[in-house]
């Protein structure tokens, strides 16, 4: 095995999964980055001595690509190709003493709040007064930001708050500073994420703040476009909309994960809202902002969809006419409340069209 | 044809003819490549202006007129 000083070392990261977890490897390179360490994201070079792994433990798919990764790095390790290999991030956080057991040649895993104990352990600092400091990895125009760390919606089939924790807000000011920085460094669009948007502020303040938040970063010289990603649709602010039509900075353009329409998935998947609710809510959207782009994301076959459930959520996208959609096959995730449910609809000769398909990154949906 | 995909083509030919304020991603082949405030990155649709007319710097916003649209890509020419 090659032997390096520390000094010598050189970092390479790799992020797995959705826009948090590349958010969050990009803090971890700025606080590296700020230790005076060499840091390179998924570099495709091999000269780094030391890989971090950023995973993702949402769904199956995500689930095979984390260890897959793991198993990769760990036989360059066994290799002597690499000198230390460490694992961090959802994936880690929900199956840490399995991984501990089953991919043993992993210098240490770590969970999602363990940021300090992942730079210590890369020989670095952590430095609280770099909040907001971020190495970011996408073009130099548009930037991620994330306005809220976990989620407390009761979702059934859903992992993340086991992973993430309950919803913590970051202050207004504090966005404002990081935006500013961004800007500074070219920045021109903001694209806002958290689990979800549309409790923002509720923790902190004990009111949903979004729209004032929206007014206070679109005050940012050099932000030029804001927009909006996953905006969950129960108790949505509609004072949003307002700003969303009035700001010409705030893109007309709207997130809104809605997953299925029929009233029985939807109570079942414990969403808080109804078929006519949020028939009422888009009208709301397309009311108030016309031209509005609405995206949204849905799942077939989760436990106990019928045909007629499956129909029903067909025809109510071919008359809703979203402007862009992608479509998940549902994943039976074990410690959420949907696990206790019979996977049913997966396991079963379902038409094809029903259960086929994993992410459709170009909408092509699978009716 | 996939229903979504018949719904994002007939959007997409509405646009033929109108001008939209595009932010240039990246150059990609023959053409630079860009999106509306009605796209996000990676995900939605694109704007493609042929790279052989104008020369755009990435990360820079343009007028572009929508001469046209496939299902998911609108093409266009600069008009400032």
């Amino acid at each position: 095995m090659r032997t390096k000083s520390l000094k010598n070392n050189k970092i390479n990261v790799i992020t797995l999964g959705c826009s948090k977890n590349i958010y969050d490897s990009e803090v971890l390179m700025g606080q590296l980055k700020a230790n005076e360490m060499d840091v390179e994201h998924e570099s495709d070079k091999d000269d780094a001595n030391v890989v971090v792994i950023n995973t993702c433990g949402f769904i199956d798919n995500a689930k095979e690509e984390s260890i897959n990764t793991i198993i990769e790095q760990a036989e360059r390790k066994s290799d002597g190709k690499i000198d230390k290999l460490f694992v961090t991030g959802c994936f880690s956080e929900r199956y840490k003493s399995d991984l501990e057991k089953e991919i043993p040649n992993v210098n240490e895993y770590f969970g999602t709040t363990d940021l300090p104990k992942l730079l210590q352990a890369l020989g670095a600092d952590y430095k609280h007064e770099l909040i907001g400091e971020r190495l970011t990895t996408t073009p130099k125009h548009y930037a991620f930001l994330k306005i809220a760390e976990g989620c407390d919606r009761p979702c059934s089939f859903c992992a993340i708050p086991l992973m993430r924790g309950k919803h913590k807000s970051k202050a207004i000011e504090d966005l404002v500073a990081e935006a500013k920085k961004l800007a500074k460094d070219g920045v021109k669009e903001l694209i806002l994420i958290a689990q979800d948007l549309t409790y923002y502020g509720l923790d902190l303040y004990k009111s949903r703040r979004l729209a004032d938040l929206l007014r206070a970063l679109s005050e940012v010289e050099g932000i030029e476009w804001i927009r909006l990603h996953y905006a969950f649709p129960t108790g949505f602010p509609k004072d949003v909309l307002e700003v969303i039509r009035t700001n010409h900075k705030v893109c007309n353009y709207i997130d809104i994960p809605l997953q299925h329409i029929s009233d029985s998935v939807l109570k079942s998947m414990r969403r808080g809202t109804t078929h006519e609710k949020t028939d009422a809510l888009l009208r709301k959207f397309r009311q108030e902002v016309p031209g509005i782009a609405i995206r949204t994301s849905l799942i077939v076959g989760y436990p106990g969809e019928t045909e007629e459930d499956f129909q029903e959520l067909k025809q109510w996208v071919n008359d809703t006419a979203f402007d862009r959609l992608g479509v998940f096959t549902y994943s039976h995730e074990e410690n959420t409340h949907a696990y206790l449910l019979e996977d049913d609809v997966l396991r079963s000769k379902t038409p094809k069209g029903r259960r086929d398909n994993g992410i459709t990154k170009r909408y092509l949906i699978p009716f | 044809m996939e229903l979504q995909s018949d719904i994002s083509y007939r959007f997409n030919q509405e646009k033929v003819g109108q001008t939209f304020k595009v932010l240039f991603d990246r150059k990609e082949g023959e053409y630079f490549i860009g999106r509306t405030e009605f796209d996000s990155p990676d995900v939605d649709n694109e704007v493609l202006v042929k790279a052989s007319d104008v020369y755009i710097r990435m990360g820079d916003f343009a007028q572009v007129k929508i001469t046209h649209a496939d299902h998911y890509d609108l093409y266009g020419v600069i008009t400032e």
